[in-house]
């Protein structure tokens, strides 16, 4: 019964730089891997920094009312939802056991949106180099599997705050500076004078 | 934000108040009309409380994934009905709840309230006790493919069996459609030798009027919770038949509904209408409500869509009566001769069916060229890519499909043991994918 299947879209900002590494010449399959992990590693802890995962992750174990409230309680409810599902995956109440579970579905719905967006970006695609950009991907994220699971499990038990903050973006170098077109800021300044 | 509704009941129509207004018809007489007695009370509420879900998940849309990821609706209805007092039962209750979550991964919270004294007659009148006809089967019938299939294999396996369908008309013309198919039906040879092989057939026909029915735009498209009210509506007529079985007429594939994506796993991204998980809840509230057992059963759980096909393939006539049957999305393409857009996730499988039953597809916008076929839009060609990806992956046995299977298991609240049959099924059905349309990659 395929009914108006919905495809997953997930946060389009984490595949930004992958996006455009990937169709890059000069790039290979690895370096775009490495890219995505950066954007997603700094989403997941950003989101554990500030959603209050461990009262979803509480709630799993009561009752339905409870466990609403702390999903809509988090900005990110499809983050809060993946717990839920990951504590009836796992049927279990231990944060470490439900913390891999949770890294395993979030780890296959990254490398789920590679492949949707693979197969659209680069036509025709040979199923090789497919799976190189794949496999690139997945190999990047479970090297880190156990730092995933870590900060997982810390947000589970209400350590979020202990997570270490995404790394900053990198200051442009003063040659950056310089070439950095002021022409669209300077359409801003002409629209705001238009208004005034 | 939380929305919230107050549903009454007027003669033949609801009327929505609260976060929107809207008016919803149910051609209610016309429906009990072709049974010549009507269900128990309770059952007659529960048909309005499921087209109450419906309404408001029709009218109530979705916010977008980038505004609220996840896209959970906080949904709270009072519904003023005579049995409230049973409706507010915590089991029953609680499995409303849970139908309504299951089908479309929102919070839904219902309260019931009384009636006015005044209020209490019987909405309907109950017809005079003349002797009518009897069935042995009740099945659901949308005029799908699954449906046509279904409805034959079943008629011809099955010999000096009755069978009343009951289709829940929620579009324009769809009533008709039935109609026309079932009387192109009787005229095929192998179904007229059996004498006691007999089709009977009703509608309950229902549309929004006014409010957020004016403008498709302004409602829901996923609509997910509609599965609750056929069932709900089927569970009347096994009411007034006594029939112990409700049949719907899927194949297995379509059932289970695997989604194509981990992140489709939850927040209503893929439909579980057909689902043994939402088969089971529905089973267990109808059989309360009626107080005696009644199962809603898919007999075709075990094959995919072109198998189901390819059993009934011998039936001369059967290739151009399943033609008019309609599997696409998309309700009216607003295109004359146009029935099937030809790349929407429905009509893929469709095609599929067709070709592996050794049949024509015949869909006005569908041509496979010796490039193979990609749809035309991106959303439905991001579909067509995965799952076609997807069916390679479950014949070159990655962990991927296998560990989405399990968790798609888990998360649904299906048994393990069921696993083993899913993944054989799921295997054949990507033979037949990777037949059809090739793989996605270059070079085969």
């Amino acid at each position: 019964m395929a009914e108006n299947e919905l495809l997953d879209l997930s946060n389009p900002f984490i595949y930004r730089k992958w996006r455009k590494i990937l169709l890059s010449d000069a790039a290979t399959p690895k370096d775009a891997a490495e890219a995505l992990y950066s954007d997603f590693s700094d989403a997941l802890r950003n989101a554990i920094r500030q959603e209050p995962l461990s009262r979803v992750f509480l709630a799993c174990g009561e009752d339905r009312v409870a466990l609403q409230a702390a999903v809509i309680a988090c900005k990110d409810r499809a983050l809060a939802r993946k717990i839920e599902q990951a504590c009836k995956i796992e049927k279990s109440g231990c944060p470490d056991a439900v913390a891999r579970a949770l890294a395993n579905l979030l780890i296959s719905s990254i490398v789920d949106q590679c492949n949707r967006q693979t197969l659209s970006l680069l036509t025709p695609l040979s199923r090789e180099g497919h799976q190189a950009i794949e496999s690139a991907a997945l190999m990047r994220l479970e090297a880190s599997r156990q730092d995933i699971v870590g900060w997982l499990s810390a947000a589970l038990e209400g350590r979020g705050s202990d997570v270490p903050k995404p790394s900053r973006p990198r200051k442009p170098s003063s040659d950056e500076l310089l070439n950095i077109s002021l022409i669209p800021t300077f359409s801003k300044i002409k629209k705001g004078s238009h208004h005034a | 934000m939380r929305e919230q509704y107050s549903i009454s009941v007027r003669r033949n129509h609801l009327e929505i108040s609260g976060s929107a207004l809207q008016k919803v018809h149910l051609n209610y007489e016309g429906y009990f009309q072709n049974f010549f007695s009507l269900p128990s009370e309770k059952i007659q509420e529960l048909v309005l409380i499921a087209a109450g879900i419906y309404a408001v998940d029709r009218i109530s849309k979705k916010p977008s994934e980038m505004s609220s990821p996840g896209r959970i609706r906080q949904l709270h209805i009072i519904f003023r009905l005579k049995f409230s007092d049973f409706w507010s039962n915590k089991k029953v209750a609680e499995l409303l709840i849970e139908i309504a979550s299951l089908l479309t991964d929102d919070d839904w919270e219902f309260t019931f309230t009384g009636l006015a004294q005044e209020e209490k007659q019987p909405r309907l009148q109950d017809y005079l006790d003349f002797s009518r006809e009897s069935f042995d089967k009740v099945a659901l019938y949308s005029g799908g493919l699954d449906s046509a299939a279904g409805l034959v294999h079943r008629l011809i396996s099955n010999l000096d069996q009755s069978y009343l369908l009951i289709t829940v008309g929620h579009y324009y013309g769809l009533h008709h459609r039935v109609q026309k198919q079932l009387i192109e039906l009787s005229k095929l040879v192998d179904l007229k030798k059996n004498e006691g092989t007999r089709v009977a057939h009703s509608t309950l026909n229902t549309h929004l009027r006014g409010g957020k029915s004016v403008r498709m735009r302004d409602q829901e498209i996923s609509q997910r919770s509609r599965a609750f009210f056929f069932c709900a509506t089927a569970a009347s007529a096994a009411d007034v038949f006594k029939t112990k079985t409700v049949e719907i007429f899927e194949n297995g594939i379509g059932s289970i509904n695997l989604p194509v994506m981990t992140g489709m796993l939850g927040c209503g991204h893929a439909t579980r209408g057909a689902h043994p998980s939402f088969l089971s809840k529905i089973s267990t509230l109808c059989s309360i409500v009626l107080e005696r057992e009644l199962e809603f059963i898919l007999p075709f759980s075990d094959l995919t869509k072109g198998e189901m096909l390819s059993s009934i393939k011998l039936v001369p006539g059967i290739e151009s009566w399943l033609q008019n049957s309609l599997s696409c999305i998309h309700t009216s393409l607003r295109v004359a001769g146009i029935s099937h857009c030809g790349e929407c996730p429905a009509c893929i499988e469709r095609i599929q069916a067709f070709v592996v039953a050794g049949f024509s597809p015949k869909i006005e916008k569908f041509e496979m060229n010796p490039n193979g076929y990609l749809p035309k839009k991106l959303n439905n060609r991001e579909y067509f890519n995965l799952y076609r990806l997807d069916a390679l992956k479950w014949q070159e046995n990655s962990d991927d499909v296998h560990r989405r299977l399990q968790y798609h298991l888990a998360i649904t609240g299906m048994k393990v043991d069921e696993l083993e049959r899913l993944t054989e099924l799921h295997i054949r059905h990507s033979r037949e994918i990777t037949h059809v349309f090739n793989s996605p990659f270059y070079g085969g």
